[in-house]
């Protein structure tokens, strides 16, 4: 029994029963009032539907517009009361068919529907977010399949990505990171090429999530290889690391400045391997002064109950720990904020004359729309469906001029009679006067006699 | 001069222009002008002719045979490669019938423009005059058989057009003229079936209807005379329209050798070939040009006409084979469908088609009933055609076939005994008619008989020749009782101050077609619904005119002395040739034909010399027994003019044939004239033409028998007393003589046994048809049947079917759908929950249907 | 997570109880207050069906359908103020001029 169950059981069983009530309600300002509820919750179940555009769209214009159309026109017309004229005797079969009518429509729809024979569809897959990063500084051997070694991978290099067989970027160079590219979910094949049409220096095939955001990384070292970076939907810090010559690092929080007495540091990431990324690492309140170091280096004490308190490591001595930075995060990257969701990609930067040092490269989120976004509605109105929008357009227009031209009465003479009164059930004075048992006037207000402008001109 | 063979074209144009400016402006022009027009017509013509017969004098009497400009071909059929041209053939047969028609015929356009004065179709009948004269000249010189068939036909029309030309006569003339000319026009189809006939046989069996052939020589015996040794010229014999002339003749420097064969008459402008000191034939060799090709012998079997065929087959022995030129074997055997035939026996066979055409054409037994009726027309009408000109026709025919004529000796017998008996017979009838008109038109049936008797015994060119001779001097006395005619007519109207014959509005009282169903020549028609019963032609009426219209009794007595056969005139030369020949025939040749024809022909010979000089008593001499011929007038010139030039002619004429041996007969005109020049003439284009040899005892006994019979005649009737008192002629009156001459009177009963076995019969079956017609057909099918059955159904259609069942079911549809309308209109009751109701139950049942496979499972 | 079955159940009550509302009810102002409980329950069937299948196209039809039934709304108030002008009265039953 989830929240949801009982929020859309509880929102459902309002909804019928003000449809009930507005059908069974005498005044007909009662119904459109039960009506108005009605529509209320049809929108919260719209939001529950993951269709919060359509919610508000619904509140705005039906519970907004439309009902308060209906309910100038009971006002104007005075129908409160539907009592006026007596049941036709020709129409007592109504009742019957109606009803009738209304149990074999639930009946077979309900039946067909539980019997469990509506289709389910897989929904379709939408394509993955993805952008590609070179971070491979370093030379290495590159090795095909059946393709000959390529000595060298200077970083002035220039290669051609492809995905899927499509030429994504022409200059993929050191340090590029391309633009979000939209690649059809699934099994993509990503694969590097001296030329368009030569031969694949690397390929990769990778699985990539519908709807996700991915980042490719390409990085290795003495093997070249792309690895897929999800975005995480949780925010907090993700690592990936790419730095090639080490095998693996940890990610430590340094709160302030190491001192030389024995320091529990607490390790948000203890092992990365190269190649893969952490769980999103959550930050703490205060400035983060995240390092990246040697698991090996330092002793990290795993916490006795699982997940619950962060790992530590006690480092023995300052020195110690400055042996085994790798880099400080914080020093790359100061403007890091609490709750960003962010990914850091750890990865070797060339020097010119030939050595290597660590380098974090910083990617914010994307942010993907969800479903039932205005976003994602306005997008797909627009493009898909930007016919019969304006034919809608149109139609309203129309439905416009047209219920001027049906209320226009051009030569209507007032009739200056009595018979024009408005038929309203109890004046409001009267009944202030009956509750408060005083008249508040002499007269209860009355329509002028000879009205020259009576209302509902 | 090659060339001037080339104007023959001109011949039937200039004709039918006539004809055609006639026919459409007629009525606007006045009389002078149709008179003028026709007459110019007419006259071009005969110079035409008259070039023509230059052309062939200065050719060595080379035929040519002229394509028409402008035409290519007539008929071909080239499935089978046979072709019919449109050809004509100028040789000297056919330039002598040509000058002898033209000529007569202008003079009697002439005469006619006197004659038709005042009738108020008098441009019509010009037009039909030239008409005539386009077709007479196709006739005679068409190259083919079918040529001369559309000449032949289109005289018979022009015939029938002009012998009822009045046929609107009133009082029953008009219809009695009519009459006539559907006669003449019937028993000339008659006629022409034989012709048609004879043209199929022609046609399938020889392959073609050409009389010659280009390159052919008609009498190669002939051209003999004409070689030159060793000298060969390049005149051509055949020239085309085209004018491939291949080379140009020659002219001789001996001008006078040419010039003796140059007609003289070309200065003179007669239609006379004269042909001066061309002793030439046997004896003297021409100088100079001859002609490329003197016999047949570089032509194969195709390219011959079909009397050269019909000569070379009817030669060959029996099982003999000749080679047609293309390979094909000809025999003696004609392959006519499932039936062969010899050769000879085909020929006989068209031959006797020939004569049946002829019979109809040149009215002989049994044919010629049409002729006597056909005088119904003007006189100039029958002057030309039943004179002179259309009658011939059928000789024409003949002699020109004379190949096929002279090969088929048992036809000619046939031919011989046919016009012998015509002759006779029409001879004998001659001598019992009152008629003026009648009298000539018999001894007109006379004299073709003579003329067909003559081409029996193979006397093809005495034929000829007698029809020249007769031509004219028939055509004079045609002319001639016209004038008489129109003489006592004005007598008549002098006398009595008023026409007194119904509409009189034109002089012609020639109309006297009678009535088959009478038996009588009587002059009493009953149409003469007038006081006073007036024939102007009745000889009876007559008399005494010789003071009264001298020119004409000299002209006519100068026609009777040379139809007679009297010693100089025409009619003595070219009778006493057909005796003689006949004569020749008969006890040299051995023909039975020859015998026949001699003793029919004397006997014939004899009436014709009485009946004419019981004409000339009863008209001319003796006292004047009516008031009319008291008081009838000359003639104008229009019409005495052409009496004499053509008495003229009938006095000279003859000579142009002086037969050999004849002595000092020929009253040293052989001098002039030569001998037998006109056979000669002819003999280039009729192959068995021989000159006849005069022989003194038939010329004695020809003219023995003329005198006597002039004298007998004048025993008779002479001295006023050609009728006996109470108007009867004096043979009538006599006992022994009065039942003879009633039968020749009633014209021998002819034209009753035909109404009795032909014509009755005939109008009895047309009428039974015609019964049946009416009644059955008009009546009860047309009427019950067709039309109330039709009326039933249209009315069961259109009650029942149309308004019950179509509209009702259209109306139908209609009505339905209204109420299944009615029916709908309930579901909309106005009221919205109503419809709302409706809506949901409708949503409902959609969304339980679509849920309906999740439901079941 | 709340199933899907559930939200459409609790949408097809909602939905019958506004069919109820349209079908019953005289006032014509509750029959259209019926109506848009109806389109909510709608709006909410398919909400839940874009969060199951993670699809952002059901929210947008529901955005939609919340813009039309606006329109919707103001038309259709707009007619029955009309209509009581004239017949003084916005009980349904009492409209029903245009019957067959």
């Amino acid at each position: 029994m989830t929240v949801e169950v009982i929020l859309f059981m509880i929102v459902g069983s309002i909804t019928i029963i003000t449809a009930a009530l507005m059908l069974m309600s005498d005044n007909a300002v009662h119904s459109a009032l039960f009506l108005i509820i009605n529509f209320m919750g049809v929108a919260f179940l719209y939001l529950m539907l993951e269709a919060p555009f359509l919610a508000m769209v619904q509140i705005a214009v039906y519970a907004g517009a439309i009902m308060v159309l209906f309910l100038f026109v009971i006002m104007l017309l005075g129908a409160e009361k539907t009592g006026a004229g007596a049941h036709l005797r020709r129409f007592r079969w109504m009742a019957p068919v109606a009803i009738g009518l209304a149990v074999i429509f639930i009946i077979s729809v309900g039946w067909a529907l539980t019997s469990g024979k509506i289709d389910t569809q897989a929904p379709p897959a939408v394509d993955a977010q993805v952008r590609f990063v070179h971070a491979a500084a370093l030379p290495a051997a590159v090795s095909a399949a059946s393709e000959p070694v390529v000595s060298d991978l200077p970083t002035d290099r220039v290669f051609v990505l492809l995905v899927n067989g499509e030429v994504a970027d022409e200059s993929f160079a050191y340090g590029d990171v391309s633009d979000m590219l939209s690649v059809t979910s699934g099994a993509a094949v990503i694969s590097l090429r001296e030329a368009a049409d030569g031969a694949d220096l690397v390929t990769t095939t990778l699985e990539l999530a519908s709807n996700s955001v991915q980042t490719v990384v390409l990085a290795g070292d003495e093997a070249i290889s792309f690895y897929a970076v999800p975005q995480s939907d949780v925010s907090g810090l993700t690592v990936f690391n790419a730095y090639a010559p080490l095998p693996a690092v940890a990610l430590g929080d340094l709160k302030g400045e190491l001192s030389l007495e024995r320091r529990v540091l607490p390790v948000g990431a203890d092992d990365v391997p190269f190649g893969t990324y952490t769980e999103p690492l959550v930050y703490p309140a205060d400035f983060p002064n995240w390092i990246v170091f040697l698991p090996g280096g330092l002793d990290v004490t795993r916490p006795v109950v699982a997940g619950e308190t962060p790992a530590t490591v006690e480092v023995a001595s300052d020195q110690d720990l400055l042996n085994n930075v790798v880099l400080r995060v914080s020093k790359f990257l100061p403007e890091l904020r609490y709750g960003d969701n962010t990914l850091i990609i750890l990865s070797a930067e060339r020097l010119p004359d030939g050595s290597t040092r660590p380098l974090a490269t910083r990617f914010d989120p994307v942010v993907v729309e969800g479903f039932g976004s205005p976003i994602r509605v306005g997008r797909t109105l627009f493009t898909d469906y930007l016919l019969p929008f304006q034919l809608v357009a149109l139609l309203l227009l129309a439905s416009m001029v047209g219920v001027i031209v049906i209320t226009y009465r051009g030569d209507h003479v007032p009739k200056p009679s009595r018979e024009t009164r408005r038929k309203v059930a109890r004046p409001l004075t009267s009944v202030i006067t009956s509750q408060t048992g005083t008249d508040l006037n002499d007269s209860a207000p009355q329509l002028p006699e000879h009205a020259e402008q009576p209302a509902g001109d | 001069m090659q060339n001037l063979a080339l104007i023959a074209p001109l011949l039937i144009l200039f004709p039918a222009v006539g004809a055609f400016i006639n026919f459409v402006w007629g009525p606007k022009l006045n009389e002078r002008a149709s008179a003028i027009i026709g007459s110019v017509a007419a006259g071009a013509t005969f110079f035409v002719a008259l070039g023509l017969l230059t052309y062939l004098t200065g050719n060595f009497y080379q035929p040519a045979i002229v394509n028409p400009p402008l035409l290519d071909g007539w008929i071909r059929i080239p499935s089978v490669g046979r072709e019919i041209p449109w050809q004509q053939r100028i040789d000297t047969l056919s330039v002598t019938m040509m000058m002898f028609v033209t000529f007569v015929g202008t003079l009697i356009h002439i005469y006619a423009a006197g004659y038709m004065h005042g009738d108020k179709r008098f441009s019509r009948f010009f037009a039909y005059l030239n008409m005539f004269l386009a077709f007479m000249l196709i006739l005679v010189s068409g190259n083919n058989l079918l040529m001369m068939f559309v000449g032949w036909e289109g005289v018979g029309v022009c015939s029938y057009l002009l012998i009822g030309f009045w046929w609107d006569k009133p009082n029953g003339e008009g219809i009695k003229n009519s009459n006539a000319a559907r006669k003449a026009f019937i028993a000339n189809r008659v006629g022409d079936f034989g012709v048609l006939l004879a043209l199929f046989l022609t046609f399938w069996t020889f392959g073609s209807l050409d009389f010659f052939k280009p390159g052919e020589v008609a009498n190669p015996a002939h051209y003999g005379h004409l070689v030159h040794e060793g000298e060969a010229s390049h005149a051509e014999e055949a020239t085309t329209a085209e004018g491939e002339s291949h080379g140009e003749e020659a002219v001789p420097a001996e001008g006078e050798a040419h010039g003796e064969e140059t007609t003289a008459a070309e200065g003179e402008g007669h239609g006379e070939e004269v042909m001066a000191a061309t002793e030439s034939h046997g004896e003297e060799v021409m100088a100079a040009t001859e002609p490329e090709y003197v016999d047949n012998a570089h032509l194969t079997y195709n390219e011959l006409g079909i009397f050269g065929k019909a000569e070379a087959r009817i030669h060959l022995a029996d099982g003999e084979t000749l080679d047609a030129g293309d390979g094909t074997q000809i025999s003696r055997t004609v392959v006519i469908g499932p039936w062969t035939a010899d050769i000879q026996t085909v020929i006989t066979l068209i031959v006797l088609f020939m004569l049946l055409g002829a019979a109809g054409k040149s009215a002989q037994i049994p044919l010629f009933v049409w002729l006597p009726d056909a005088m119904a027309g003007p006189t100039p009408v029958s002057a030309l055609i039943h004179a002179a000109t259309m009658v011939t026709a059928g000789v024409y025919m003949m002699v020109r076939s004379n190949t096929f004529f002279y090969n088929a000796p048992e036809a000619s017998l046939v031919v011989t005994i046919i016009g012998g008996t015509t002759a006779l017979v029409a001879g004998f009838i001659a001598m019992g008619q009152w008629d003026i008109k009648r009298v000539l038109a018999y001894s007109t049936v006379s004299q073709l008989g003579f003329m067909v008797a003559a081409v029996g015994i193979g006397a093809y060119g005495a034929a000829i020749f007698h029809m020249m001779t007769h031509a004219f001097f028939k055509a004079l006395l045609f002319l001639g009782s016209g004038s008489v005619i129109h003489g006592m007519e004005h007598g008549h109207h002098h006398l009595h101050g008023h026409d007194d014959h119904g509409g009189h509005d034109d002089h012609g009282h020639d109309s006297h077609g009678h009535d088959d169903k009478h038996g009588h020549d009587d002059k009493h028609t009953a149409a003469h619904a007038v006081e006073e019963k007036f024939d102007p032609q009745d000889m009876r009426n007559m008399g005494g005119l010789r003071s009264k219209m001298p020119i004409t009794y000299v002209t006519y007595l100068i026609g009777t002395l040379a139809l007679a056969g009297i010693f100089p005139f025409a009619g003595f030369w070219s009778k006493d040739e057909i005796l003689a020949d006949s004569w020749f025939a008969g006890v040299f040749d051995g023909k039975i034909g020859g015998y026949i024809a001699f003793a029919l022909l004397i006997a014939a010979a004899f009436m014709t010399a009485f009946y004419m000089w019981r004409q000339i008593e009863m008209v001319f001499h003796g006292e004047a027994r009516h008031e009319a011929a008291k008081h009838a007038p000359e003639s104008v010139w229009q019409m005495t003019v052409p009496l004499i030039i053509l008495a003229v002619f009938s006095v000279f004429i003859g000579f142009i044939n002086i037969p050999s041996g004849i002595g000092f007969f020929s009253l040293g005109l052989d001098g002039v004239f030569g001998l037998h020049t006109l056979t000669n003439w002819l003999e280039y284009s009729v192959l068995h033409a021989h000159a006849g040899e005069f022989n003194g005892l038939v010329a004695l006994i020809a003219t023995v028998l003329g005198f006597a019979a002039i004298f007998l005649a004048n025993r008779i009737y002479g001295g006023n007393k050609a009728l006996t008192n109470d108007g009867r002629d004096p043979l009538q009156a006599n006992a022994a003589t009065g039942p003879f001459w009633a039968l020749a009177n009633a014209r021998m009963y002819w034209d009753e046994t035909y109404q009795r076995l032909f014509i009755g019969p005939f109008q009895r079956i047309s009428q039974l048809l015609a019964d049946i017609d009416w009644n059955f057909w008009h009546d009860y099918v047309h009427d019950s049947v067709i039309t109330r059955g039709f009326n039933g159904a249209a009315k069961l259609l259109s009650e029942p079917v149309d308004q019950g069942l179509i509209d009702g079911t259209v109306n139908g549809v209609g009505r339905l759908v209204k109420w299944f309308s009615g029916l709908l209109r309930r579901a909309q009751t106005g009221y919205v929950r109503v419809y709302a109701v409706a809506l949901l139950v409708g949503v409902v049942a959609v969304i339980v249907l679509m849920l309906l496979p999740v439901l079941r499972g | 997570m709340v199933q899907t079955e559930a939200y459409v159940i609790l949408s097809m009550v909602l939905f019958a109880i506004g069919t109820l509302g349209v079908l019953l009810r005289r006032n014509a102002i509750i029959v259209f207050m019926s109506v848009e409980l109806m389109l909510n329950a709608a709006n909410l069937a398919l909400v839940a069906f874009s969060r199951q299948w993670q699809g952002v196209d059901g929210q947008l039809f529901t955005f939609f359908v919340m813009t039309v039934a606006a329109a919707e709304v103001a038309v259709g108030l707009a007619l029955i103020v009309a209509i009581f002008r004239t017949k003084q009265s916005i009980n349904i039953d009492e409209l029903h001029t245009m019957e067959g």
